[in-house]
């Protein structure tokens, strides 16, 4: 945050507010389809930020819980003018929604039961459907494509569609299964790096000397790839005389 | 308590979704479903005004959910409103927030990539389970409970002649972007409102 002054900062502060105002009320289509909005107020006319720090700001809002519209404005606030920045930016862009569908609301309960709002309505389930489809479409190419991917995605369908399990322990489940395995991936690796040998053992098996930093896995050196781990890892492997 | 239940389960909500808003219908079908806050079919046409009216989706549907929640409760609809909507944004603005001040470098931690990635997986098969159910019911009125089918068997052709034409129109991108929600919305309530109208007119029951 750069020093201002109390009045300079109460300015930005309510201009903060009028720019995700307008966002707010002009962004159809849901996070996506706001991101360009926002860049074009945010970058280009307000000059708050620079073009490489909002696409960072965009990769972690799209990677936190969250409605990434939320998250992006929180976080441009934030940036900019600290909590109370992130605060009135959320609630520039949420006001027009809010305001927006509670008026929309009154309006459908007034025609809910014409026989062609209906017939609107069954059209407009149809297009539900697709939009759904797309979802699930677009979800699936981010997908990391692994066999572990393929099945958390099966066993989370079997779940729900089958099973009835309610949605949010599915989704805390994955969450702790992931964090196990990272956690037990990384302590593996730490560990099998030790036992597979120490850096004077390899330096024998490939007859010529290694760097004295260097360590090498054993699949690695099968390969002719010289893989590193540095420091440390080799001088405790050699005092426990590796494999 | 109405409003207390409605900011909680938005909050949780806002809390486990990962990856916008879509991500967080199989969470609101289940919750707002299962609590008797709104139909079925209603919540289905509301996602649908969703996307298209401006703001975030998640908002726009958790102010609705909250109005139509807190009005059949018989409370006040304004406030069932603000409470799921304040839920819903709260856990997104606290976390943003911390993650502003002090973890810069947590979304770039190998560890929270791989859940988020594992999350994603997750979310996918969800959301094909959301689409699945919906294709059942709107399509051909049945649903599943205890590990089978239930409900009679009664096939909306019109309806399925009308997915058949508009899914493949919904892959045609304008200017090198993904066709436009709103647009595809419109095109569908238009063709409903024709199609449907048209088989009404000819006496045909729909």
């Amino acid at each position: 945050m750069e020093k201002r002054t109390a009045k300079q900062y109460f300015k930005e502060l309510f201009q903060m507010f009028l720019v995700f105002l307008k966002i707010g009320f002009f962004s159809f289509g849901g996070g996506y389809a706001m991101l360009a909005l926002i860049e074009g107020e945010v970058v280009d006319k307000k000059h708050w930020l620079t073009h490489s720090e909002m696409s960072e700001i965009f990769a972690i809002a799209e990677s936190t819980p969250g409605p990434i519209a939320i998250n992006t404005a929180t976080f441009i606030g934030a940036k900019r003018l600290g909590v109370f920045g992130g605060i009135f930016a959320t609630l520039g862009v949420v006001i027009p929604s809010f305001a927006i569908i509670v008026a929309l609301s009154y309006i459908l309960e007034l025609v809910k039961d014409n026989k062609w709002v209906g017939f609107l309505f069954r059209g407009i389930r149809v297009g539900v459907l697709v939009l759904i489809a797309r979802a699930v479409l677009s979800f699936f190419k981010n997908m990391r494509k692994t066999v572990f991917s393929f099945a958390l995605c099966a066993i989370a369908f079997l779940l729900v569609f089958l099973v009835k399990v309610d949605v949010i322990y599915v989704i805390l489940g994955t969450i702790v299964l992931c964090s196990i395995i990272v956690a037990w991936e990384s302590y593996y690796r730490n560990h099998r790096l030790h036992m597979l040998g120490t850096a004077e053992y390899y330096s024998e098996r490939l007859g010529k000397p290694l760097e004295v930093d260097e360590y090498v896995g054993e699949k690695s050196v099968q390969k002719g790839i010289v893989k590193i781990r540095k420091g440390k890892d080799a001088e405790t492997a050699s005092e426990e005389g590796g494999v | 308590m109405i409003y207390l239940d409605l900011f909680w389960t938005f909050f949780q909500i806002g809390l486990f979704t990962i990856g916008g808003g879509q991500a967080m219908i199989p969470m609101i079908m289940t919750n707002v479903v299962n609590k008797g806050w709104m139909e079925y079919e209603a919540l289905v046409d509301f996602i649908a005004i969703s996307e298209s009216t401006p703001g975030p989706f998640a908002v726009n549907i958790a102010t609705y959910s909250g109005l139509v929640a807190a009005q059949g409760a018989g409370g006040i609809g304004v406030l069932g409103a603000m409470c799921s909507t304040l839920g819903v944004v709260l856990p997104s603005v606290i976390i943003i927030l911390l993650i502003a001040k002090i973890f810069t470098t947590f979304m770039k931690n190998r560890a929270v990539k791989e859940v988020f990635l594992g999350v994603g997986a997750t979310v996918t098969g969800l959301l094909a389970s959301v689409w699945f159910s919906l294709f059942l019911t709107l399509i051909f009125g049945l649903s599943i409970a205890n590990y089978s089918l239930v409900g009679t068997f009664n096939p909306d052709w019109i309806s399925l002649g009308l997915f058949a034409v508009v899914m493949p129109v919904s892959f045609i991108k304008i200017k090198g972007k993904k066709f436009p929600p709103i647009l595809l919305v419109v095109i569908c309530a238009l063709l409903g409102l024709l199609v449907f109208g048209l088989f009404d007119y000819f006496g045909v029951a729909v």
